[in-house]
């Protein structure tokens, strides 16, 4: 391709010797720009996490409030420990009261205030990949709370003993719910992937993932929308206590 | 030599060009999709639910932090008591004993799905209720209703409609979360025209305990 560029007559143009094929070469230059880009991209049609930098008073609050949360679960976590230790030291020479702690162990167990591990299943959600197609629905794209709550349903239907998403235990008083498009669990909100663990039989758990009956809707938009689910057994997972609160204001013995 | 500059010139403009009209594509996609969870009502309920949230765990830690100064001022006899306490607060969470307290019952007339009653318990839950119990049956964490064609089942019992969900808590707030334009409740009641969905705040009631067994043959405590 050959041209000068010239300036006359206080303009800039451009004279090109072969001006068709030049112009071939600059339509395939802006395509190869445009190739290059749609590859790199990734567009997830989530809006991101972590608020960038932003002078809406709503969202610095939101990440100030959150990071207090993240800090007075952490206190709980922390001294419900402190105290265990209190009682292990507390019971340790008396004989008599082994079959106390360890009730009182299996209770906390059941009531998900200890981190637990074991064999079992871990699965992972997330949101396609794929570019968002210019005017189509973002939603088929993403994975919403109603399809965790499917799997998590589904898992202690099949005799799960324990189960968490990410750092939430679930517990008696979990919910899984939404809010625009933020997925909500023990009123922490969670990102993208959604790791579920669950402790139990991994071949009895693995089947029920499985078998083609269930979860229909969600494995249609894996081969649809390229929305994430895969799932494998697991040795040993290790799940998070719950550090909720546990106090109840009602519901009296 | 200037018109090998040119081509160049040209060559990346024309790069440039290919990738500033796809970022305006894309920029339209994103932005339409970033005002999905983001606009100023869902920010409000979030941080609401937070501020709520956040005073629940303080509250928590207070509780725990005298529990804890407890242990560490006395000793012998005191623990004893303090763990056998600590064990009934722990078989009460666990729906191991019977509960009593105010809170709501929400009645259902007629047939609806297993999966849209089991979405009603998610709603209720996360309307902050303490304990639950379906057609007098106690529920906890692993209580999933299966069923089809109108044929419900909750860890083996089989139940028809009409359908009572017991749900202890706040009377005042579980009935307005539930009741609240927009939620479930509406939602469902549209859903199934024929059928007649109500809440009503109950004083006092009295759930029965679990019935179900706690196994723990793969989960054991992280030491």
């Amino acid at each position: 391709m050959e041209g000068k560029l010239l300036w006359e007559n206080r303009r800039l143009t451009l004279r090109l010797e072969n001006p068709a094929r030049s112009l071939a070469v600059i339509a395939a230059s802006i395509f190869l720009g445009f190739l290059l880009t749609a590859q790199i991209q990734s567009v997830r049609a989530r809006p991101p996490a972590t608020p960038e930098y932003s002078r809406d008073l709503s969202v610095v609050t939101i990440q100030r409030l959150e990071d207090e949360q993240k800090s007075l679960k952490d206190t709980i976590a922390r001294t419900r420990a402190q105290i265990v230790a209190q009682q292990q030291a507390a019971t340790s020479g008396a004989s008599n009261l082994s079959a106390l702690r360890d009730e009182l162990e299996r209770q906390r167990m059941a009531a998900g205030l200890s981190a637990i591990h074991g064999p079992g299943i871990q699965v992972t959600l997330d949101d396609s990949n794929k570019s968002l197609p210019i005017g189509d629905d973002a939603a088929s794209f993403l994975i919403h709370d109603y399809e965790l709550r499917d799997v998590t349903n589904l898992l202690w239907l099949a005799g799960a003993e324990a189960l968490a998403i990410n750092e939430e235990r679930l517990v008696d008083s979990t919910s899984i719910y939404c809010v625009g498009s933020m997925i909500i669990v023990n009123n922490t909100r969670l990102s993208p992937p959604y790791e579920v663990r669950a402790i139990g039989n991994p071949t009895v758990l693995e089947d029920v993932l499985r078998d083609p009956a269930t979860l229909k809707k969600l494995k249609s938009k894996t081969k649809l929308y390229g929305v994430q689910f895969k799932f494998s057994q697991a040795r040993d997972l290790t799940l998070p206590a719950y550090t909720g609160g546990v106090a109840t204001k009602y519901a009296l013995p | 030599m200037k018109d090998r500059n040119a081509q160049i010139t040209l060559i990346i403009v024309s790069f440039f060009l290919g990738l500033l009209l796809v970022t305006q594509f894309y920029t339209q996609g994103k932005i339409g999709t970033a005002s999905l969870g983001q606009s100023s009502a869902d920010q409000a309920l979030i941080v609401s639910g937070l501020v709520e949230g956040n005073a629940a765990l303080r509250k928590e830690i207070s509780v725990l932090q005298s529990e804890l100064e407890n242990y560490q001022r006395t000793a012998g006899q005191s623990n004893l008591e303090s763990m056998v306490g600590e064990l009934n607060r722990m078989r009460m969470i666990n729906g191991l004993v019977e509960a009593t307290g105010p809170g709501v019952e929400v009645q259902i007339s007629g047939g609806i799905t297993a999966l849209d009653l089991q979405d009603l318990i998610n709603e209720v839950r996360n309307a902050g209720s303490e304990a639950l119990a379906l057609n007098g049956q106690r529920m906890v964490a692993r209580s999933v209703i299966v069923g089809s064609n109108g044929d419900i089942r909750l860890e083996g019992t089989r139940m028809s409609p009409p359908y009572r969900l017991q749900a202890m808590g706040g009377p005042d707030t579980l009935e307005k979360a539930l009741n609240r334009k927009g939620g479930l409740v509406a939602l469902l009641q549209y859903t199934y025209s024929n059928t007649t969905i109500t809440v009503t705040k109950r004083e006092r009631m009295v759930l029965p305990l679990y019935q179900g067994k706690y196994e723990f043959r793969y989960a054991r405590t992280t030491k």
